[in-house]
């Protein structure tokens, strides 16, 4: 009976995920107004995506031999306002086709918005989680080694270290700002730089306390509320696709996986074990990919999926704002379930572009606990 | 090297000025950008239906509803829950809705522009007999010829509406700094300098702007926090002590609620709630954005209106918060009760009825107290979603509709400010967690 839940379960698992990553991939096979055309031409097939409307005209004519059309023949942004507005879910068009789950204040198909929204949503999340990963392992790693074995740097190391963190501040500041905001900045960047440098320097024996430097920075990063600034990014660059939105979210979800990566290392570089590799003095890289990664790599893959989840809020709650991606072409579901804003009276456009969200998330949410489970680890 | 207090302290006082130097950044980056286009300063200019004096546009309303034979609350239903006025729009003769097209210019990004053009279309198609749909199209592609049109609407119905404050108001309201007698003032305006910190919409100081808004998102997270913390230290304690029997419904409730966005959440709300009241006729109690102040009604009336204007969203955070926390407490009762003390303490014949009241829910309540100020502050900074949802006037709603036009100065102020809470609600919660040697004894 276990066995048979087991094997129940997990074949009900990939065949969902199957589904979910065919809709990623292709989802032009599952919703679109360009069926697929075959025709015989001197005894060869010839396959080709074509318009509705041109097929209709072709059809007459008797010229392709077949068509194959998308589960949802419509068009996920286009208006299509002769097909009917607010159709509730299941009734049918002027075209007479159904509409699985209702049409918009455009006559737009909501399932065909919700597929091609499955695209841009779950790519912002993968783009998000990627550079978050990227940037906070390299980072955590640098500084979880040097929180064991502090950083030894000369006095002209550091004004590089400290040029470079400066520089874009005050490039922007003097551009923007008047020459009192200048004074003011860098009276106060010389007290900050001389409480955590200088005097540390002169205590600790020319030791950089990289941790405290981080920690300052990632404090700064943590009281920046992340759904104000990404608000005012998009109302700054309205036009941003999803590639630029997943960017920015990574980086505003980089100190997550920085803290527990630079955490685990300094927790890990303490070990015997990994000590006397140290005194082999083999590459710090390789102890890293080779010692380090395996035990840290399932809190990895957890706090991944927690933070996939929590993209995914932001971006349907930028979205539902009206905020993120506002080119018309951008369609994702939160910005389906942005329309239940202004109409209240169609639930449609409420419930199911919200099931969608709330379904991945729990699945999600799940799997990671499962997974919490597994590894026997607590938070 | 420095060494406790005083370590913390100038931790403290670094990580302050570096997040005043970030928020600077971002903020007046804004400045910049406030008079580049044209086309928006004229989109800009003030709203007919959002006087800053909340009585005046309330009579607004009232006497928009009476010309058009509504009610003021199926008024509010059809028109205010909706930035666009959309489902009354198609019901209304053409003169309204021009009306009503100047208000959705106001509002309309470049998203809303494909529910502008259909009514749009519409005109015109009054206008000029039959267009075609392709046509339709090829006007909301072409950003040069709406962006014309809306100005066209707007100026047209500038002329009708004459929506700028009247002179006794902006002497009132005319705070400038830089022309003040306060020499404090006069310093913040010079280091601030960029601009006057004066909202460009509404004309007065942003800072008076700022302290009426908060007033609403203050009064929400506070009722909020105390009845999230109220019930579920009451449920959580209730469950731990074994009386609930249908506890773990309630939990598997809240694991689903975990996993819906807020946003979700409130509008499914909206929805219920009018369907429920609205459409069945039982009350008007509890409409979302229902803000009735008016003069002839005493103060207790109108804090009872407000208040009770206040309970959908009050649910949605009660809802959403209780998932969140009812789960942390029991986990941190049980991670209490298997501490070795407790466990001698039974063995000493305690009660554990007892045991429980007396000593661990202290335990717990100072680990949930010294949480709190990092919970408030993240409330009153994402109120916005909550704000929009029900058209509350609170500070959130403010950065919404001062995003959307362009008001940078508003803008600049709500994001230093909230930054600065957040940075107040972290330390003061890691201090209080130092002093009461909450969790691993992290430092700040």
């Amino acid at each position: 009976m276990d066995k048979r839940r087991k094997f129940i379960q997990s074949g009900s698992k990939i065949i969902a995920l199957t589904i979910v990553a065919c809709l990623v991939l292709l989802p032009g096979w599952f919703s679109g107004e360009m069926p697929i055309v075959g025709k015989r031409a001197e005894g060869k097939w010839e396959f080709n995506l074509i318009k509705v409307n041109l097929l209709e005209q072709n059809r007459l004519q008797g010229e392709y031999q077949f068509a194959i059309y998308p589960l949802v023949p419509f068009h996920p942004v286009k208006a299509q306002l002769k097909e009917g507005k607010f159709i509730p879910p299941w009734g049918k068009g002027s075209s007479g086709r159904i509409h699985w789950l209702g049409t918009d204040h455009l006559g737009r198909d909501v399932l065909s918005g919700l597929i091609w929204g499955t695209r841009t949503s779950l790519s912002v999340g993968f783009i998000a989680v990627g550079v978050a990963l990227l940037i906070g392992i390299i980072l955590g790693a640098v500084v979880g080694y040097h929180r064991v074995y502090p950083l030894i740097l000369q006095k002209l190391e550091i004004s590089i270290v400290l040029l470079a963190m400066g520089i874009p501040t005050f490039l922007l500041l003097g551009g923007l700002g008047g020459i009192w905001l200048y004074v003011l900045v860098l009276s106060i960047m010389g007290f900050y730089v001389y409480i955590l440098f200088i005097r540390t320097l002169r205590k600790n024996g020319h030791r950089v306390n990289i941790e405290g430097l981080t920690l300052a920075w990632l404090n700064v990063f943590d009281s920046l509320p992340g759904l104000i600034i990404a608000i005012v990014f998009f109302m700054l660059y309205p036009k941003m696709n999803y590639l630029s939105l997943g960017i920015l979210l990574g980086i505003l979800k980089m100190p997550v996986f920085f803290r527990i990566i630079s955490g685990e290392i300094r927790h890990w570089v303490e070990r015997p074990f990994v000590m006397s590799i140290l005194l082999e003095q083999e590459r710090w890289g390789s102890i890293f990919i080779n010692e380090l990664w395996p035990n840290i790599k399932h809190l990895v893959y957890l706090h991944s999926i927690y933070t996939l989840a929590s993209v995914l809020i932001t971006e349907s709650t930028l979205s539902f704002l009206s905020l993120g991606g506002m080119t018309s072409d951008y369609v994702s579901w939160g910005k389906q379930l942005s329309l239940s804003r202004n109409y209240i009276g169609e639930w449609w456009l409420a419930v199911f572009p919200g099931l969608c969200i709330f379904f991945v998330i729990l699945y999600l949410r799940n799997n990671a606990k499962e997974w919490e489970n597994r590894s026997n680890y607590e938070f | 090297m420095l060494r406790g207090k005083a370590k913390l302290f100038l931790y403290s006082m670094a990580s302050l000025f570096a997040t005043l130097i970030l928020a600077l950044t971002f903020s007046f980056a804004f400045t910049s950008l406030s008079d580049t286009d044209p086309v928006d300063s004229a989109l800009r200019r003030s709203d007919p239906y959002f006087e800053y004096d909340r009585n005046s546009y309330l009579d607004r309303y009232q006497r928009m509803a009476n010309d058009l034979g509504y009610d003021l609350p199926s008024f509010y239903y059809q028109i205010v829950p909706s930035s666009l006025g959309s489902t009354a729009l198609f019901s209304l003769p053409v003169k309204e809705r021009q009306f009503y097209l100047y208000w959705a210019s106001f509002y309309a990004s470049t998203e809303e522009f494909t529910c502008f053009f259909n009514y749009i279309g519409d005109l015109l198609k009054l206008y000029h007999g039959n267009l075609q749909e392709e046509t339709l199209w090829s006007i909301r592609e072409n950003k040069e010829l709406s962006k014309k049109i809306s100005i066209m609407l707007a100026g047209q119905n500038n002329e009708i509406f004459n929506c700028y404050p009247s002179e006794k108001r902006l002497a009132k309201w005319n705070l400038r700094w830089q022309g003040s007698d306060n020499r404090f003032h006069r310093l913040l305006a010079s280091i601030v300098g960029v601009h006057p910190l004066q909202s460009n919409q509404y004309r007065i100081s942003v800072w008076e702007l700022i302290g009426r808004y908060s007033a609403y998102t203050l009064l929400l997270s506070f009722l909020g926090i105390f009845w999230v913390v109220a019930l579920s230290y009451w449920l959580s304690q209730a469950i731990v002590l074994g009386k609930k029997k249908g506890y773990k419904i309630i939990l598997y409730f809240f694991d689903w609620v975990y996993a819906m966005p807020v946003f979700w959440l409130s509008t499914l709300t909206v929805i219920i709630a009018t369907k429920l009241l609205v459409s069945t006729g039982l009350s008007t109690w509890g409409l979302p954005g229902v803000f009735q102040v008016r003069s002839d009604r005493s103060i207790w009336e109108e804090i009872y209106l407000n208040f009770s204007s206040l309970f959908w969203p009050l649910l949605v955070i009660v809802i959403n918060g209780m998932a969140y926390f009812v789960n942390y407490m029991i986990r941190l009762y049980r991670e209490e009760g298997n501490k070795l003390y407790v466990q001698a303490l039974i063995s000493k014949g305690w009660n554990q009825k007892d045991l429980y009241k007396k000593i661990i829910s202290k335990r717990v309540l100072y680990s949930l107290a010294s949480l709190l100020p990092l919970v408030l502050a993240s409330m009153i900074s994402g109120s916005v979603v909550l704000e929009v949802i029900f058209n509350i006037p609170g500070m959130g709603f403010l950065l919404w509709i001062s995003l959307k036009n362009a008001d940078w100065a508003v803008v600049h102020v709500v994001v230093l400010l909230t930054a600065l809470l957040l940075w107040l609600g972290t330390h003061i919660s890691r201090l209080l967690q130092n002093k009461w040697s909450i969790g691993d004894g992290q430092e700040a």
